[in-house]
């Protein structure tokens, strides 16, 4: 199936099978930040936006795609930098093959909470399967993050 | 000091970060053929037949490859110095397959959709053998795992293959059963842990081509280049100057990449077609077709006198092979030297298993190595014996404790502890969980009661007296520094560790120095990193070759500012005279004269250095686990964890911080949640992430992690190592803070609720 | 991995229960999170995201949960967060992660009628009903026995005065449960749901009724009654005996809950 598809704001036309999952048309396309860890739907390292919401694009079929908006990390790469930095301060970024598909969600728990506890963005992120930090580490990151992105805000 | 101990973010941080191509994934070559597995249906079976004409009528399909195709070289896969203690009894394809999931045959293709449809229309005829399914069996079993003959050991490691058994150890010192009768004590169980699965995010993958000089190079997630490409020439039967590894960004690995897996399958498709391909594993064959960490069975006797002194450990096992011998015997005899000199004041040790083939997936590497799995007897039993004479698990530990300066009933003549701070590193975590304050059981709430459970760990650091480890730093013609090594940074942050320490030697900022990795063409051999010896054993080879590099530099800053070498002052960029005539140059304006025949001497500057330790001095850790226990179901939940670890000196205080913390949450999942489970055909059923539960970010509690720092003589500034440690104490912790909060005495992993409530009725 | 040849995009409803009806073997494709697990392949499936079912609606009566809405999107929903104290919302939170529940159908997850579902016994304590294009509404405890294939084309959730508990347990938070169940205390008396057995949920009628004759003083009769009434299984989750065992206390924690609502 030839179809137009909207990444981070472009429009690309792609050439897809009907069961090409949106994983394989990124990643045909160079948005290599979206990986595959598993088979089962459990790891969320393949987690991307369509229409600002998360999903695992693992599964979902790219042909469901048109007409929506998909946002990779490479489309949120000012905030990625931020959110990034904050990680690295904290050693977050072990082997970092998580690490991406973690900050979609980071990013997401942003824009749908004012002022998330702790509590709230351990809950918005269990999805988000990581085997090297202890997950901690990951907290201590996104909170910098939260701070940074709020501070900014406030400035003139 | 300028850099070491410093927290740097890790030198690859924005690129992992970013999804710019870093990971092998990211790189295949374009047209690469791609490689698809057809995998045995059956535990142990005899190929007969296997049929892929059809297959090849495929449109797209390259080509297929079965066991009469491969060079019939048996090898092991294990990554480990030559001669490898494990046995050579891998084919790339055998006409044996020895597990549910064992190759049988090799699908190239255009593309994965069609390596998948051939798969499906190959047809195989086996001639199915009644699997060995059970370690309690499989000595003497009707079923010969291994029945080949051509299979090889370059060692004496107490094998014997006809009766399925791998290897075995026995190291008895003193009079066990005497000295047990003399004992006031003595404290009797049988444990069993599980073959969890390491279980990197990144699985199994590898890229092949055939480069300019018609070599074979070899592209994958690996830990250890080198190891990796002898093993290919010998299975290829090809030189090994024939062959490159790379290994590029990878996502972790925990010991499973410290084992072959998807490369000899791969590089043997290259070789033979002379083109790119790549093999891709799934989830599902990462978890069940690679090699985890070994099952063991312990039948463990602890003996201690009124006095309180640990006389007896008698620790026997029946460890589980699995289909291929892959650090079979290297992970039971590891345990050893990281578990028992913990106690070291006794007379009576013996530590002996029998390691047995059977048709489960193959035991190879996993983080601990042998410790954890002995580690978790031990404790335990300790625990048990606390209880048994009515003192407080610590105290009886820390009448117990081994001292620096002293020796261990299995340690090496002469060999004793050389540096630790280990009595103040079980205070410290006494402090931090609030032990003396507090009841170590306690009701929570109307169904739950919490407790508090203790245990402690040794590892080891590089492996004493065998691996060595080459580090070369250059002076490039910019005047900046690249530093080469074939240690590999899964993403650990080695990479900056490294540049840390010898950019303290040299001076330099970090951003001065390039770190090139893991590139068997370019960088000095280094066995890889596993055994916790990146930081001490490469990481003093750096040190030494950095400091090499900074005489050569002062040197050549002397001869060309005309004053004597103690008049030089170098900051790694910038040399500066001390004998009042004020003259400086830096290393960006000396380097090119050092490559052109103008100056003095032209000689571009090298630091080179190899080293090994006669010694393995252990990193030391205190967890402390608290928990909750709902005593109407016995979910067991963990509130807390307190751990404080003594790693010798501390280069990178964030990144030794998240090692622990990720150590500990991987300890968790095998205390707690992640279980290994077979069909009765011999099918793992848990080989994916919807079954083998790695924990959550809801799953672990809050960790809490502190450090004292020792120095270690023998390590370059002080260092010892971190990397496995931190795995040993979760299970034996919360064993005893289960302990502690019900009196449920769980004695399998993991301790899931069905467990603890039968242990729970079992006391009523 | 999922995969199929081709793929079928009815644009309305009564197309697509022609093509069910056609293609007795094709499966439907909803949110895509079971039937792409496995290494099946399909000739085609039948996709059901053209057919603008993703929608929750709400009547003077009822709450109308198109087949095609996300479990996220109930999740979310304001008006469920206090119908029946939340119950629903809270029994779908506890089922893997956001992305996850951003894809998968609330029409998915009550047609397939899976034993571990979180979801059903939830519904069942609404006293929820189903709408399928060719049957027409029946009650979700119906349709739980319901064998013929049909197309669910919404779930229908009554604006009623009812108090109701809901209670999982499992070994991990990401894991399936072991057990499930609800309970309801309406004016018919107590009604109990037992899923994750591992069979899929249902009524414990005589329990329920011993509650409701005899009060709650009668709850060691009426979980006496409840692992006499209710089947329990051994599979990797858990064994039979187990569940029966957590059977019990989890009956007791709900009867304990809804009794809280009662009496404030």
């Amino acid at each position: 199936m030839d179809v137009q598809l909207k990444i981070n704001g472009k429009v690309t036309k792609v050439s897809i099978e009907p069961d090409e999952m949106l994983i394989k048309t990124l990643r045909r396309e160079g948005f290599y930040s979206v990986r595959c860890g598993c088979d089962t739907m459990n790891c969320g390292l393949c987690t991307v936006w369509i229409d600002g919401d998360t999903i695992l694009s693992c599964s979902y079929p790219t042909f469901r795609a048109v007409g929506h908006e998909i946002t990779t990390l490479e489309g949120l790469a000012e905030e990625a930098a931020i959110l990034g930095d904050c990680l690295a301060s904290e050693g977050a970024d072990q082997c970092g093959y998580c690490t991406t598909g973690m900050m979609m969600s980071a990013m997401a728990v942003r824009r749908k909470y004012e002022n998330p506890t702790e509590e709230e963005i351990r809950d918005y992120l269990v999805g988000n399967l990581c085997r090297c930090t202890g997950y901690e580490s990951h907290m201590r990151g996104i909170v910098k993050y939260l701070e940074v992105m709020k501070s900014q805000e406030v400035a003139p | 000091m300028k850099h070491v101990g410093k927290s740097y973010k890790k030198v690859d941080a924005k690129t992992i970060l970013s999804g710019r191509a870093a990971y092998t994934e990211d790189l295949i070559p374009a047209n690469a053929l791609v490689i698809k597995i057809l995998r045995s249906p059956h535990a142990m079976a005899k190929i007969l037949d296997i049929n892929y004409a059809a297959a090849l009528k495929i449109p797209g399909v390259e080509a297929v490859f079965t066991y009469k195709d491969v060079p019939q070289v048996r090898f092991t896969l294990a990554g480990q110095t030559y001669p490898e203690v494990s046995a050579y009894d891998s084919l790339i394809l055998d006409q044996i397959v020895r597990y549910v999931g064992d190759a049988v045959a090799i699908v190239v293709a255009q593309d994965e959709k069609t390596a998948l449809q051939a798969c499906d229309v190959i047809k195989v005829q086996y001639e199915v053998m009644e699997p060995v399914l059970d370690i309690h069996t499989a000595i003497d079993h009707p079923t010969v795992v291994h029945p080949e003959d051509d299979l090889i050991y370059n060692m004496p490691v107490g094998g014997e293959p006809k009766r399925n058994i791998a290897c075995s150890y026995s190291r008895v010192v003193g009079d066990i059963e005497a000295e047990l009768k003399a004992c006031d004590y003595v404290v009797e169980d049988t444990y069993f842990d599980q073959a969890t699965v390491q279980s990197a995010m990144e699985t199994f993958r590898t890229f092949c081509y055939i480069d300019q000089f018609d070599r074979l190079v070899c592209t994958s997630s690996t830990q250890i280049p080198f190891h990796l490409r002898r093993h290919l020439a010998r299975a290829l039967d090809i030189p090994a100057s024939k062959i490159r590894v790379i290994k590029p960004r990878i996502g972790g690995g925990f010991g499973s990449k410290q084992t072959a897996c998807s490369e000899m399958l791969c590089a043997f498709v290259t070789w033979k077609l002379k083109k790119p391909a790549v093999l891709i594993y799934t989830r599902h064959e990462a978890n069940n077709c690679s090699t985890s960490r070994h099952a063991r069975e312990w039948n463990i006797r602890l003996g201690a006198t009124k006095d309180g002194i640990i006389q007896v450990i008698d620790m026997v096992a029946l460890s589980d092979a699995g289909a291929y011998g892959t650090h079979a015997f290297t992970t039971f005899t590891a345990g050893e030297h990281k578990s028992i000199p913990l106690y070291n004041k006794g007379k009576a040790v013996r530590y002996e298993s029998k390691i047995v083939y059977t048709n489960h997936m193959a035991g190879g590497a996993f983080r601990g190595y042998g410790a954890t799995e002995a580690l978790w007897p031990l404790e335990c039993a300790v625990t048990k014996l606390a209880k048994k004479m009515g003192m407080d698990e610590i105290e009886l530990r820390l009448k117990n404790l081994i001292d620096v300066g002293e020796t261990s009933l299995v340690y090496e003549p002469g060999e004793v502890l050389e540096s630790g701070l280990l009595k103040e590193a079980v205070e410290k975590a006494k402090q931090m969980a609030r032990w003396d304050e507090r009841p170590h059981s306690w009701q929570i709430d109307e169904t739950h009661r919490g407790g508090l459970g203790v245990a402690l760990a040794f590892q080891g650091s590089g492996v004493a007296k065998f691996d060595v480890a080459s580090v070369e730093i250059k002076l490039q013609d910019d005047g900046n520094y690249t530093l080469y090594t074939g240690s590999t940074d899964m993403g650990t942050g080695s990479n900056t560790v490294l540049m840390q320490m010898a950019c303290e030697v040299l001076g330099c900022p970090l951003e001065n120095m390039t770190c090139y990795e893991a590139d068997t063409d370019v960088v000095p051999f280094d066995p890889g990193s596993y055994a916790s010896s990146t930081t001490y054993v490469t990481g003093t080879a750096a040190k030494m070759a950095a400091e090499e590099l900074r005489s050569k530099i002062v040197a050549t800053f002397a001869k060309y500012l005309d004053v004597a070498e103690r008049d030089i002052e170098f900051d790694g960029l910038t040399a500066r005279t001390l004998d009042g005539s004020n003259k400086t140059m830096t290393t960006a304006e000396l380097a090119p004269k050092l490559v052109v025949s103008l100056g003095p001497e032209p000689e571009q500057l090298v630091g080179f250095a190899t080293w090994g330790s006669h010694t393995s001095p252990p990193p030391f850790m205190v967890g402390i686990a608290e928990v909750s226990v709902d005593t109407e179901t016995g979910q067991v939940t963990p509130l807390d964890y307190y751990a404080v670890v003594d790693c010798g000196t501390i280069v990178n205080p964030t990144l030794a911080k998240v090692q622990a913390e990720g150590g500990i949450v991987q300890g968790l999942g095998m205390a707690l949640y992640e279980e290994v489970r077979y069909s009765s055909n011999g099918h793992l059923e848990t080989n994916n992430f919807m079954t083998y539960k790695i924990p959550t970010r809801q799953d672990t509690g809050r960790i809490h992690v502190d450090f004292v720092e020792s120095h270690e003589p023998t390590g370059a500034f002080g260092v010892k190592s971190i990397g496995e440690v931190v795995i040993n104490t979760s299970c034996p912790a919360v064993q005893g803070a289960i302990l502690n909060a019900c009196g449920a005495n769980l004695t399998t992993l993991p301790m899931i609720s069905e467990k603890v409530f039968h242990a729970l009725m079992a006391n009523e | 991995m999922l995969m199929y040849r081709q793929v079928l995009q009815p644009s309305t409803l009564e197309e697509a229960v022609e093509l069910m009806k056609k293609q007795k073997w094709t499966p439907l494709l909803a949110g895509g999170c079971w039937i792409g697990l496995g290494t099946r392949k399909y000739p085609a499936v039948i996709d059901l995201s053209g057919l603008n079912l993703r929608y929750i609606k709400e009547t003077e009566s009822d709450y109308h949960v198109g087949a095609m809405a996300t479990q996220g999107d109930v999740e979310q929903y304001e008006a469920f967060k206090t119908l029946g104290k939340g119950i629903l919302p809270k029994a779908i939170h506890t089922i893997l992660g956001v992305q996850f529940r951003n894809m998968a159908t609330m029409g998915g997850s009550v047609a397939a009628r899976f034993g571990f579902s979180d979801i059903i016994p939830s519904l069942l304590a609404l006293d929820a009903r189903v709408r399928l294009q060719e049957n027409g509404e029946m009650s979700l405890l119906e349709y739980l026995s319901f064998t013929a294939r049909d197309l669910l084309v919404e779930i229908i959730i009554p604006k009623k005065e009812q108090s109701v508990a809901a209670l999982a347990f499992r070994k991990s938070v990401s894991d399936f449960p072991y057990l499930s169940g609800a309970i309801c205390k309406n004016e018919t008396g107590y009604h109990i749901y037992v899923g994750g057995r591992p069979a899929r949920a249902i009524e414990a009628v005589k329990a329920g009724q011993i509650l409701t004759s005899q009060g709650t003083e009668a709850l060691a009769l009426c979980l006496d009654a409840l692992v006499e009434e209710v089947r329990f299984q051994t599979n990797s989750h858990a064994s039979a005996e187990y569940r029966q065992a957590m059977a019990k206390v989890m009956v007791k924690r709900l009867v304990q809950e809804v009794e809280q609502w009662t009496c404030n």
